[in-house]
């Protein structure tokens, strides 16, 4: 996890900097995941239980980016416990793995999850990493002990935020999809195309789609430029 | 992006009670935009601007090299003033009429382009000396035609320039073009003058000629119909009517003795010519008298039926007496006669019928002499009746005919007079049309700004190139660049929008921004240092003060270096 440029996970996990000290390009950053799991938390059916899945139509949008940022400001900001499931892992992933996970717990039966759970400065913050990706990780990500692990993580936490694998990428994310109880889709702006876009939202129809967090969404003009011009809230 | 779900927040502590999102954006997709988003315009021009940048740096490049390439080249100037109302529309300008000086500016750039007026330039110029190469003299005529212009300078002066590389020649080329163009017109406006006296000199020759020759037809024709001429038609007239009349009463006078003769010669076959009795009877001398009268009477009103009806009176009086007649001849008759010796003599009422029949004929003879005499004199007067009035409208046509071409000979003599008082105004006045106003000089080069001008015009192609590049780029290019698209695309909301994260401190941004600044002055302190070098030429400096100083200022700053006196500049013609 890239934690440099979260400001409320930051700035919860040391004291060094207060909300106060925050530029203010930060703070209206930290305002917008605000924003974000405040519209996504109205669009489920129960306020509690809650397993969110966080995908992308394709990768380098800031999936992951996105599900930490609203898993650390729902964690600052709600009494709740919520747990970040970080990357899971896919076939073309090799890159996770350092710390065990997600892939453990669902190939050994015997091991526990509380084991596999990683404290975060934030008390009511866990994150579970991804694991060692398995050399099929469709058998378990499909599996009847996946499904299971969800109806656990849903009784045991608040709010689960699941970062899930590009949908265009990975067709276990389809599948993982069904399992969660919504789904935010993040869209890159200006690297995305609208074609990707849309067979994103047709892959996912049998899912829960909440809505879509475009990242990048900032005009390309200059602050000069675009305060000139007018309507970008982003250099008001 | 401000239309972004932005309701949805609420209070960090917690899960906030909101209401549920609006469900619309999740069914169906917002409408398209209509027409172009100035913001998405700018977004996109600012996007592609590296395309713009490199596209119009090259066209510059190109244009400037072009620029550097072009010849230097000299420009002279003369200004003519134009006296008003001086329409130059009869010396063959196709555009008199749209300006009292442009028609003079579209005459002299017409003249330009004619060869006849070309020849006095060139004798002007010294190419048509002898053993001149032909080839030479077309290529300065086409020099001349291609360099010299001439623009109006306010409503009542022109100027004229030549621009070539020979720095000399522009001087004396627009001063010969100026000065055969004042001789060329004067000349036209003289000799246009003299061809309209001539013309009306001409054409009174003709007009005397046609009004001599109707007077001849006058006279020729008098002396062929002198006769005919001589008689009124009335005259004429009268005669034909009398003689109508006597023919008319000689034939009614024959008729009468035609129809005596046969009355009389019915009465004849019907007496004897002698008379026989025993006794001598002496026949009632009373018988006699009456039967002679009722034998006169019946002839007289033979002779009143033939011109008469039964009704006319005097028919009808001179039958009552026939009538009358006859009853007392038959009461007579029945009356004895004498009686005497029978003896046969000589009926005396026959003879007396004979002598009444010749005196018949001796009539009618007399009757058809009258009726062929004035038969004989029928047809001339009637042919004179016919012919006099005729000759006589004839006449009257030729003598109106020989009226009027006197008339038009006055008129036209009166006219000439008027044409030569008018030209010879009018030359008089044609030599005072043009002034040049000041003498052929040079200008200070233009070269700078032409070349300034296509540098620019490069950097504007530069730019339409670059835009539409820009444009196709953006045509073909379907990434997602808003997150209104997203929501217009995928009908789903769109919960945030998340700006890019700083990937460098404050202090780098701070930093590179002054290079780049540092850098863009350059670059423009550069493209000012070029617009410099290709705007730059020798003297402008003076050139600057002297055409702004006054004239005495200007003579001690030496402008004599540029300014050529005039060669035999026509001053005023």
């Amino acid at each position: 996890m890239n934690r440099m440029f979260l400001p409320s996970v930051r700035e919860t996990y040391s004291d060094h900097q207060s909300l106060v000290e925050l530029s203010e390009s930060r703070r209206r950053l930290l305002e917008e995941f605000r924003g974000l799991y405040t519209a996504v938390l109205a669009r489920m059916d129960r306020d509690r239980g809650i397993v969110l899945g966080v995908s992308s139509p394709m990768h380098g949008e800031g999936k992951t980016t996105v599900a930490t940022n609203i898993a650390g400001a729902m964690a600052a900001d709600l009494e709740k416990r919520v747990l970040l499931v970080s990357s899971v892992f896919h076939p073309a992933d090799r890159r996770t793995g350092e710390r065990p996970g997600l892939a453990e717990y669902l190939a050994d039966p015997a091991r526990s999850l509380e084991e596999l759970l990683v404290p975060t400065p934030l008390p009511n913050l866990h994150v579970l990493f991804a694991g060692a990706a398995p050399d099929n990780p469709s058998r378990l990500l499909r599996g009847e002990r996946m499904r299971r692990t969800v109806t656990e993580l849903r009784e045991r936490f608040d709010i689960t935020v699941v970062d899930l694998p590009p949908v265009l990428r990975a067709s276990d994310t389809q599948v993982l999809a069904g399992m969660m109880d919504g789904i935010l889709l993040v869209v890159g702006v200006g690297a995305t195309s609208i074609w990707a876009a849309e067979r994103a939202v047709k892959m996912l129809a049998g899912a829960n789609l909440v809505g879509i967090a475009a990242n990048r969404a900032q005009s390309e003009l200059p602050q000069w430029l675009a305060r000139w011009i007018g309507g970008n809230e982003w250099v008001a | 992006m401000g239309e972004i779900v932005r309701a949805s927040r609420g209070d960090s502590e917690g899960l906030p009670a909101m209401p549920p999102p609006a469900a619309a954006p999740m069914s169906a997709p917002a409408p398209q935009d209509e027409g172009i988003d100035p913001r998405r315009l700018i977004e996109a021009l600012y996007r592609r601007r590296r395309i713009l940048i490199v596209t119009m740096l090259v066209a510059a490049l190109a244009a400037g090299g072009g620029a550097l390439t072009l010849p230097r080249t000299f420009t002279a100037r003369t200004s003519v003033l134009v006296l008003p109302d001086s329409d130059p529309g009869y010396l063959g300008s196709r555009s008199a009429g749209s300006g009292p000086v442009e028609s003079h500016v579209d005459l002299l750039r017409e003249f330009v382009q004619s060869r006849a007026f070309m020849q006095p330039t060139l004798q002007r110029l010294g190419y048509l000396d002898e053993g001149e190469d032909p080839d030479r003299v077309g290529a300065a005529v086409r020099g001349i035609q291609a360099g010299v212009r001439a623009r109006p300078l306010g409503a009542a002066a022109f100027e004229v320039t030549y621009t070539g590389r020979d720095p000399a020649w522009p001087l004396r080329i627009v001063d010969a073009v100026v000065s055969s163009f004042i001789d060329v017109s004067t000349r036209a406006r003289a000799s246009q003058a003299e061809q309209a006296a001539e013309f009306l000199e001409n054409q009174l020759a003709e007009y005397r000629k046609r009004a001599a020759d109707a007077q001849a037809a006058v006279d020729r024709f008098q002396r062929e119909h002198a006769t005919t001429l001589a008689q009124a038609p009335e005259s004429t007239s009268s005669r034909l009517a009398r003689v109508e009349d006597g023919l008319i009463e000689a034939r009614m006078s024959q008729m009468d003795a035609e129809m005596r003769i046969n009355l009389i010669s019915r009465q004849i076959e019907s007496t004897p010519q002698t008379v026989v009795s025993e006794r001598s009877r002496v026949p009632n001398p009373r018988v006699l008298a009456f039967q002679s009268e009722l034998a006169r009477a019946e002839a007289q009103l033979a002779a009143l039926q033939a011109r008469y009806t039964d009704q006319h009176p005097e028919v009808r009086a001179k039958m009552r007496e026939v009538e009358d007649l006859r009853g007392r001849y038959n009461d007579a008759t029945s009356q004895p006669t004498t009686s005497g010796a029978e003896t046969t003599r000589v009926n005396p009422a026959y003879e007396r019928l004979k002598d009444d029949l010749l005196t018949a004929q001796n009539q009618a003879a007399a009757a058809r002499a009258r009726v062929a005499e004035f038969g004989g004199l029928m047809n001339p007067a009637r042919s004179a009746a016919t012919t006099v009035p005729v000759v006589r409208q004839q006449w009257e046509v030729l003598q109106m005919r020989a009226r009027t071409q006197e008339g038009l000979y006055n008129t036209l003599v009166e006219r000439l007079e008027q044409a030569r008082l008018a030209s010879e105004m009018d030359i008089r006045r044609s030599r005072s049309i043009y002034q040049l106003i000041d003498a052929p000089r040079l200008l200070p080069s233009a070269d700078g700004k032409k070349r300034l001008g296509i540098l620019i015009g490069g950097l504007g192609a530069g730019l339409l190139l670059g835009l539409t590049l820009v444009g196709l780029q953006e045509m073909t290019d379907r990434r997602v660049r808003s997150a209104e698209e997203l929501e217009r695309s995928l009908g789903l909301p769109v919960l945030a929008s998340i700006p890019l994260l700083p990937e460098m401190p404050y202090e780098v941004q701070v930093r590179r921004s002054r290079q780049l600044l540092a850098v863009k002055i350059a670059v423009a302190a550069a493209l000012v240092a070029l617009l410099f070098v290709l705007g730059a030429r020798t003297n402008a400096g003076r050139d600057f003060i002297r055409e702004r100083a006054p004239a005495p200022a200007a003579a001690t700053a030496g402008s004599a270096a540029t300014t050529v006196p005039a060669p035999a500049a026509p001053q005023n013609r």
